[in-house]
């Protein structure tokens, strides 16, 4: 007692008590927060009983809004579906689909909310998050799914897609394809006819078409000023590894698992994009601009050639971009625009188009495991996918879906693009690779590196952010 | 008797419990935690993975750190010099020119609206203002007086319209100290030098800045700290772009963590703040005098 005086222990004992009160206060909050966060959707299962059925809360998290996806929503109808099979069944268990929209930071949310416990049972995400999505533990393996009917009629090689080390991790959303819009006016206008501007997706399919051909007659529209650009690319890092498979750029060694640096196929991509650049066809600031503008140049006709997603038709109708018309329909967009892939760069070589597959993964967490995987299946089936892919755009993944969206002349007209589709590898890196991707060719563009500095500088960054890679 | 003493003092102490219990626990286990986590190869798999001092050499050898260590010393000092020196300006003229109290604050008022907007609302506002399309507020205006062209102004100059956001965005705090100091200066002072027959520029340099340095050298280290670690009006305007133009030490610790989520990397890179804080507080105590500001008055 000589070491605490009288008014130092009613001091302690009074910040023990107040500790005590906050913990005790900080322990009431979090499991009011978890409440709320149960009624907010976010977060593991949640289960309500009501009499003998037990309703199950299945938190689905997304970055794409309605509009440009229709996975919630498909989920949501499919889920109903279910519901009626288990009544059927007798089952206790009924779902109810939460949807989580996380347009900027998917990633983080699965993250940390898996690492707190309350992981998403199931999330809409590109592909290319397998990897470490498998790696980090986050997600169930689903092997299992190959046998179900509803896969049968895959596309061929997809299940690559949401394949990682030698396992399924999760099951195909949509497919779709990434090529070039032209302006069929102002080709018009440069004296192409009819019959021409109808075969030039052919021409460039067959290698007649090159990227040196797209940017001569782009050359042609700027200096007749036609347009105020030759040539816009779409920029995120997934569209712009078009540029680097285009130029035969070997990103990644399936032996080995590791990635590749292909100087030599690096630097022509790079000098490829530095001349569209230098001869005014491309602006300089290309990966700073808004996709909105982007979008706009191709359907007021300011630009003759522009990069996107065949899901932009969908926004062409729905978010005003002309600035008379605001929304265009089917018939506009086939009499003014025209698709074709992205030109090959040799003459008679192969066009191509990268492929961003959305799929569906399931928490490894998830506590209703089995319901989670037959909602997947259920939400697989034809109609739902007709469904996404005609008011987002996109293609369905199955023969028999694919049929069904056939009355959309759009999706009809650019199907045969999958027939061309690469991919950008899933490893658990490719976060840092994309980055380092996206971030050399803008070096470039910008003019603030050479196609040689910036390539060796791409080596250098890989090196320092992937650790052991390949030098080709 | 006793549980009335208990409350007279254990009402101070629970007063102070909350600030305890951040900077001892809270602040303290997250700084072991960032410290931890610096020599890992953590990332998105969230794996103890200890790997030495690997994160540091690569720091060192990153070919984007020059670029940042300069973006960021030229960030930190030209914020730094706007903030103080426009919150001086706005001080001075608005207690010591305007003879009228209403109209002065009435001003500072106007300067503290920036303070009390989200900061996501004010890093809009001037995205929209610099905006590359020819719909952009300076662009128009721009176009309206002379007929130039659309300019891409946050392409073309991303670390100045970052160092003028965020020194608007902060010359209020300075506005307010340096007011308040200001209007504690002792009348008589003012009235003596003008019977001395002393100028307007006298009064200001031989009167007001001495009369103002501790305020000033409190502002200078307080917000050159702060500035250090600050990112978040970068994030919102430019992301720290075009080609890493505007990225500054504590962005590219935070995009290294949360946008390419390589936790230990981005880790390892803010803990080089750490020692550049402690030399700035050392000289700051020993070499300007820092203690006195923090003695007692006498």
């Amino acid at each position: 007692m000589k070491l605490l005086n009288g008014n130092k222990v009613k001091l302690a004992v009074v910040l023990l008590t107040a500790v005590t009160a906050i913990s005790t206060g900080c322990g009431a909050k979090t499991t009011e927060g978890n409440k709320s966060v149960a009624g907010d959707n976010a977060g593991q299962a949640s289960a309500q009983t009501a009499g003998n059925v037990e309703t199950v809360e299945l938190t689905v998290a997304g970055r794409r809004p309605v509009g440009d996806s229709y996975g919630m929503e498909n989920l949501a109808k499919a889920a109903e579906k279910l519901n009626q099979k288990l009544e059927k069944e007798d089952s206790k268990y009924r779902l109810k689909v939460n949807p989580v929209l996380k347009p900027d930071d998917l990633n983080q949310y699965i993250i940390f909310s898996s690492k707190s416990g309350k992981a998403p049972d199931i999330a809409e995400i590109g592909y290319s998050n397998i990897g470490w999505l498998a790696e980090g533990n986050y997600v169930m393996q689903m092997d299992d799914m190959k046998n179900q009917d509803v896969f049968k009629n895959l596309m061929p090689g997809y299940w690559n897609a949401v394949t990682w080390d030698k396992h399924i991790w999760g099951v195909i959303q949509d497919t779709e394809a990434r090529m070039v819009f032209f302006y069929k006016p102002h080709l018009k206008k440069l004296g192409w006819t009819d019959e021409q501007i109808a075969a030039l997706p052919k021409k460039v399919e067959n290698g007649e078409f090159t990227m040196q051909d797209m940017a001569d007659v782009a050359k042609q529209a700027v200096d007749q000023k036609l347009v105020k650009h030759g040539f816009l690319h779409n920029t995120g890092p997934r569209d712009v590894a078009a540029f680097y498979v285009n130029n035969g750029v070997q990103m990644y060694d399936e032996d080995k698992k590791q990635y590749v640096f292909d100087k030599a196929n690096v630097v022509e991509t790079f000098k490829e994009v530095k001349q569209l650049v230098d001869s005014g066809l491309l602006p300089d600031s290309m990966m700073t601009y808004s996709e909105k503008d982007r979008l706009k140049e191709i359907v007021n006709g300011t630009a003759l050639f522009v990069g996107g997603g065949i899901w932009e038709e969908a926004r062409f109708k729905q978010n005003g971009y002309h600035n008379e018309l605001g929304n265009v329909n089917s018939e506009w967009i086939q009499q003014n625009l025209g698709v074709i892939l992205l030109p090959p760069s040799k003459k008679g070589g192969k066009p191509i188009t990268m492929s961003n597959p959305y799929v569906y993964v399931a928490s490894k967490t998830t506590k209703h495991p089995e319901l989670v995987k037959r909602l997947l299946v259920e939400v697989s089936a034809p109609e739902y996918q007709k469904n996404h892919a005609t008011q987002s755009s996109h293609i369905p993944f199955t023969k028999e879906a694919q049929e069904l969206a056939k009355e959309s002349a759009f999706l009809n007209s650019v199907s045969y693009m999958t027939n061309y589709s690469k991919f950008v590898p899933n490893h658990p890196d490719e976060p840092k690779y994309e980055k380092i991707r996206a971030e050399a060719l803008k070096n470039v563009e910008t003019g603030t590196m050479t196609p040689e500095k910036a390539a060796e500088w791409m080596e250098q960054q890989m090196k320092l952010d992937l650790g052991s890679i390949v030098v080709k | 008797m006793v549980w009335r003493k208990v409350k007279e003092q254990g009402f101070n102490a629970m007063l102070l419990v909350p600030f305890f219990f951040n900077q001892y626990v809270l602040f303290l286990a997250t700084a072991i935690l960032v410290i931890l986590i610096a020599f890992t190869s953590m990332d998105s798999s969230m794996h103890w993975k200890f790997n030495g001092i690997v994160n540091f050499r690569k720091a060192l050898i990153d070919p984007k750190i020059g670029l940042i260590m300069l973006n960021t010393i030229i960030f930190v000092c030209m914020t730094l010099l706007f903030k103080v020196v426009w919150g001086f300006i706005i001080a001075v003229t608005t207690t010591y020119y305007m003879e009228n109290k209403t109209v002065g604050s009435w001003f500072r008022t106007i300067w503290l609206l920036p303070r009390v907007s989200p900061g996501v609302v004010e890093a809009m506002l001037w995205t929209w203002i610099f905006s590359s399309s020819e719909y952009g507020v300076l662009n128009s205006l721009m176009h309206t007086l002379y007929g130039s062209a659309p300019v891409a102004w946050l392409d073309k100059y991303p670390l100045l319209i970052n160092i003028l956001l965020a020194g608007v965005m902060g010359s209020s705090l300075s506005m307010v100290i340096l007011s308040s100091a200001m209007q504690s200066i002792n009348k008589s002072y003012f009235y003596v030098a003008k019977v001395d027959g002393a100028s307007e520029w006298s009064i200001l340099r031989n009167l007001i800045v001495p009369f103002l340095r501790w305020p000033i050298m409190f502002l200078v280290i307080w917000q050159g700290l702060a500035l250090l670690t600050s990112y978040e009006s970068i994030l919102l305007l430019t992301d720290g772009g075009p080609n890493s133009r505007s990225e500054t030490w504590a962005l590219y610790a935070f995009h290294k963590a949360f946008s390419s989520l390589d936790f230990g990397y981005g880790s390892a890179v803010s803990l080089f703040i750490l020692p550049i804080v402690f030399v700035v507080i050392f000289l700051a105590y020993r070499v300007f005098g820092f203690h006195k500001l923090m003695n007692a008055a006498k």
